[in-house]
């Protein structure tokens, strides 16, 4: 060490030592001890990496993809096996005034989806939007198991739906949570055989009499209007509110008009929050009502269908096919903790032939158990275990039931 | 500083370590000391922005925070011999320490300096994230942030923030200065070159839209207009936020580990009675300031639209302040019994007022409350920490606490009185608490010849008069040993200590009916009078 630097040691140490008979001295001392040692302030890897991750954006980025193209995870029919593909997805146009989207999506079990939407959603100061769609899937094994409540677990085939659709919906917003609209469309089916190899595909074994559409499918004209009041406090895990939909639709059979119907689907959700929404009574009721107007037939790829993770929870996927459906769901949910409900649920419905029979007997029942995880209150993953007379089913889905 | 100055210091460090411990004594000439000595300055610090998510895992699944050896304790080492905590960059001894008038609560810490009428320029939009707001610059070219009440709870997020910076600067703190403000679209006007970045970070020019699209989601009030605080920019370079452990490693003024500091042990009490659940990293604020021509790091605590009955974007959870985000023991309770086990805070009763959001005084429990996750300074909180604190809460009597509250500025009355109803009650829940945890007695001096204080649960009627027993010492400072003055047994002060030298130091140790609480007062014995130098607080 050079001498001048010693001689400052000493003259500092000499100070100091005088100084810390003082507090306030103590205290300078103390600083001057940190100084020696001062280092730059940096956070550690790993909050680095978080750090990176969120002001980068990337899960932003990786959500919403690069120049708009991202990857678009499941949101195929239920029983299609995990789905993914490209989705072009831009809500920037126009300050948010128009979205344009297009997703080509395949599962492992070569179900298939390419839809392309445009939409205008901020028409008229947010009160009005118009929503231009088309899709066309390709589904290569779509569970039947014969017509009405009475079909057999037994009975289980498989066909390949195949269908296009363009659809325009437009609407308004009169009032906060009412919407009215209308939609225009077309349909175009074909039905061909399944590729479950394990089952039977469901031309071998079911006939046009009592699965009408089996033998030749139709193209639709398809239109209709709705109206939606929804005052859930929030859409994602509601806690209280209602939603209430009804809807009805007219698909016209181009070429035959043999297989042309009316569709009325209605959809009460309420939810009844107690113990300051700590805990939550959900209750749902649905039904679907078609008009086959005499000798005319809702072809059976048209039918409600029941069971599945969005329905009759105890049973598989499509069990249930008529032309008239009702559900009724009633779940008791739970918070376990802020990130978490469970739930134990009651599921309830039948599918029927005649609209008299537009009833609570013979329903169909399952009952279960859940549990709910949520990022701030919206639910974006759930699993549920169904029981049934046919069984159990689990289900993991990343949506919300209702 | 230069290296070689560096240099020296590091070699000097060992040798002032050993001169501190050879000088080590209880009391130091100039205790106590009710004001730190001018930081030493800081001519660079990095701005350093913290992940709140790694936040909450660190302190949800690790306890960052110094832990004493089992058995032990770690006492606050920011107090001064009296227990009091000197003013500094963290701290300044408000309304606890000398009571301040009604309107100086109430100016709080606003220097009058509202947004100027006229055409607010905006500069930035936050559409995204939990708090939509606005950036703006005022005809005076001041930057302000603007805050909104969400839709359902029309005034809720914007009173809180007013309300809780009122009472956290006449705790003592450094807060920003934030007003409430009303304003109608016209005054709005995007300002030139401002860019707009989306969700995804792209940025593009902002546009008249997109402050209409931030507006869509905001009440109006009666009139139709926009209601708003309005937050002035701190002073200063913000460098990021403190965290509530540990020190920063590039401020030489930053030597004791924050869990330590008594103002952010005793801030757990504060935020039990404001219900400030939310108090966390993200919510502080440390600006590199020039105060007297010395550049130093202030630390601030900010954003209080959480507080009260407020959760900024809804209001509150019932769960707020009493289970934390994740728990594993509740959640598998709750999980386990179906539901059926419901807690208390569920069961918890709240009126119908969306500005007050969810506020209750009934089932609070201050010992209890929870924030969000684990603050660490707030896990290392003792008695003494709480006393200290829980005096200043009840510094507040009721007309401060209605006034603070109408800063507010509710439109109905019932919401101001309840908040109001709320505040008193929880005030007194805390008293009555903290003050039976430790021996209350506090306000200490020499008159006339005896030892005189005030009993604080006596004084607040939370207990009955009683009686006290005091057993005076002789005190060697060097030493930190006391011998017994046998007799000396009253609040006298024995002619021992009376008629000691200059420099020498005397104690009680003061009992009530439960002796394991004991408070000892030291005094020392001055040029001219006896003075009370030290208070130690045992339980």
């Amino acid at each position: 060490m050079p001498a001048r630097h010693l001689v400052t040691l000493l003259l500092a140490t000499a100070t100091l030592c005088g100084q810390v008979s003082t507090r306030a001295g103590e205290i300078e001392a103390a600083r001057l001890v940190k100084s020696a040692g001062l280092k730059p302030e940096k956070n550690n890897r790993v909050e680095q990496a978080l750090l990176y991750i969120k002001e980068s954006k990337v899960l932003e980025r990786f959500t919403a993809g690069i120049a708009g193209f991202r990857l678009k995870l499941g949101g195929l029919v239920s029983g299609s096996g995990f789905a993914a593909g490209p989705e072009y997805l831009r809500r920037d146009l126009a300050d948010g005034g128009v979205v344009v989207r297009g997703s080509v999506r395949a599962s492992a079990k070569r179900y298939q989806l390419y839809d392309l939407e445009l939409a205008f959603p901020k028409l008229a100061e947010q009160h009005a939007f118009v929503d231009l769609y088309a899709v066309h899937r390709n589904y290569p094994r779509i569970d039947y198991y014969g017509p009405g409540p009475e079909s057999r677990k037994s009975g289980r085939s498989n066909f390949r739906l195949e269908d296009t659709a363009y659809e325009v919906t437009a609407g308004v917003k009169p009032v906060e949570r009412l919407r009215l609209g209308g939609t225009a469309g077309y349909l175009a089916v074909n039905v061909g055989p399944g590729g479950d190899s394990r089952f039977v595909s469901t031309e071998k074994i079911y006939s046009q009499a009592g699965t009408p559409g089996i033998d030749q499918q139709a193209d639709f004209w398809r239109g209709g209007v709705f109206a939606q009041y929804d005052w859930r406090d929030n859409p994602g895990g509601p806690r209280r509110g209602g939603n209430y939909l009804l809807r009805y639709s007219r698909y016209s059979d181009r070429r035959q008009q043999v297989q042309s119907f009316g569709r009325l689907d209605l959809e009460v959700q309420q939810y009844v929050p107690f113990f300051n929404e700590r805990r939550v009574i959900a209750l749902r009721a649905k039904s679907v009502l078609t008009d086959d107007s005499g000798r005319r037939q809702v072809p059976f790829y048209l039918q409600p269908t029941l069971g599945g993770s969005e329905d009759l929870r105890g049973f598989r996927p499509f069990r249930f096919y008529d032309d008239h459906m009702m559900v009724f769901n009633a779940e008791y949910r739970w918070e376990t903790f802020s990130g978490m409900d469970a739930a134990v649920f009651a599921d309830a419905g039948k599918v029927f032939h005649r609209r008299q029979q537009w009833n609570l007997k013979d329903l169909e029942s399952s009952v279960g158990f859940g549990l709910r995880f949520n990022v701030q209150n919206s639910v974006f993953m759930r699993i549920d275990v169904g029981f049934s007379h046919e069984g159990f089913q689990v289900w993991v889905k990343f949506n919300n039931v209702f | 500083m230069g290296q070689v100055q560096q240099r020296v210091l590091r070699a000097v460090a060992p040798l002032l370590l050993l001169a501190l411990s050879a000088a080590a004594q209880r009391f130091r000439p100039d205790d106590p000391l009710w004001r730190e000595p001018r930081p030493r300055p800081v001519r660079q610090a990095a701005v350093r922005a913290l992940s709140d998510y790694y936040d909450f895992f660190l302190n949800t699944f690790t306890k960052p925070e110094e832990k004493p050896p089992k058995g032990k304790t770690i006492r606050a080492l920011s107090a001064n011999t009296l227990g009091e905590v000197p003013d500094s960059a963290w701290y300044t001894s408000r309304h606890g320490r000398r009571r301040m008038t009604l309107e100086e609560l109430l100016k709080g810490p606003d220097t009058g300096r509202p947004p100027a009428p006229g055409t607010w320029k905006v500069t930035k939009v936050k559409s995204e994230g939990v708090t939509p707001g606005l950036e703006i610059d005022d005809p005076l070219v001041r930057h302000y942030w603007l805050k909104f009440d969400p839709v359902t709870n029309p005034e809720m997020a914007t009173a809180a923030d007013v309300i809780g910076t009122t009472f956290f600067h006449a705790l003592g703190y450094n807060v920003p200065e934030y007003y409430l403000v009303t304003f109608d679209r016209p005054q709005l006007e995007v300002a030139p070159k401002s860019t707009y970045t989306d969700a995804l970070g792209h940025k593009r020019a902002l546009t008249e839209r997109d402050v209409d699209e931030v507006l869509f989601n905001v009440p109006r009030d009666r009139d139709r207009r926009y209601r708003a605080v309005a937050s002035l920019a701190v002073p200063g370079k913000g460098i990021g936020k403190f965290r509530y452990h540990g020190t920063r490693a590039d401020d030489p003024n930053d030597t004791i580990p924050h869990e330590n500091r008594r103002e952010l042990r005793g801030l757990f009490l504060f935020c039990a009675w404001l219900g400030h659940d939310d108090s966390r990293a993200i919510n502080t604020y440390d600006s590199l300031v020039e105060e007297d021509g010395v550049p130093f790091i202030k630390h601030y605590l900010m954003d209080f639209g959480s507080i009260l009955g407020s959760a900024s974007v809804k209001a509150n959870s019932a769960r707020s302040g009493h289970e934390r985000l994740f728990a594993l023991k509740p959640a598998v309770i709750e999980l386990l019994t179906l539901g059926l086990y419901v807690p208390r805070w569920a069961r918890a009763r709240f009126p119908k007022l969306p500005a007050g959001g969810r506020f209750e005084h009934e089932i609070f429990e201050p010992e209890r409350y929870k924030t969000e996750y684990r603050n660490p300074a707030f896990e290392n909180r003792l008695p003494d920490d709480c006393f200290w604190a829980a005096r200043q809460v009840m510094a507040f009597d009721d007309a401060h606490i209605r006034a603070i509250v109408a800063k507010g500025g509710y439109n109905d009355p019932r919401s101001a009185d309840w908040v109001s109803t709320c505040l008193i009650a929880r005030r007194d829940r805390i008293g009555k608490t903290y003050f039976a945890t430790v021996l209350p007695l506090d306000g200490f001096e020499v008159r006339d010849g005896r030892l005189v204080f005030e009993d604080l649960a006596v004084l607040y009627k939370f207990t009955a008069p009683r009686e006290y027993e005091a057993a005076w010492s002789r005190f060697d400072n060097l030493k930190e040993s006391k011998t017994a003055l046998p007799g000396r047994t009253t609040l006298a002060v024995p002619p021992e200590a009376r008629q000691a030298a200059p420099g020498e130091y005397f104690c009680a140790d003061l009992r009530a009916a439960d002796r394991r609480k004991t408070v000892t007062v030291y005094l020392r014995q001055g040029e001219r009078d006896i003075q009370v130098v030290g208070v130690d607080r045992a339980w």
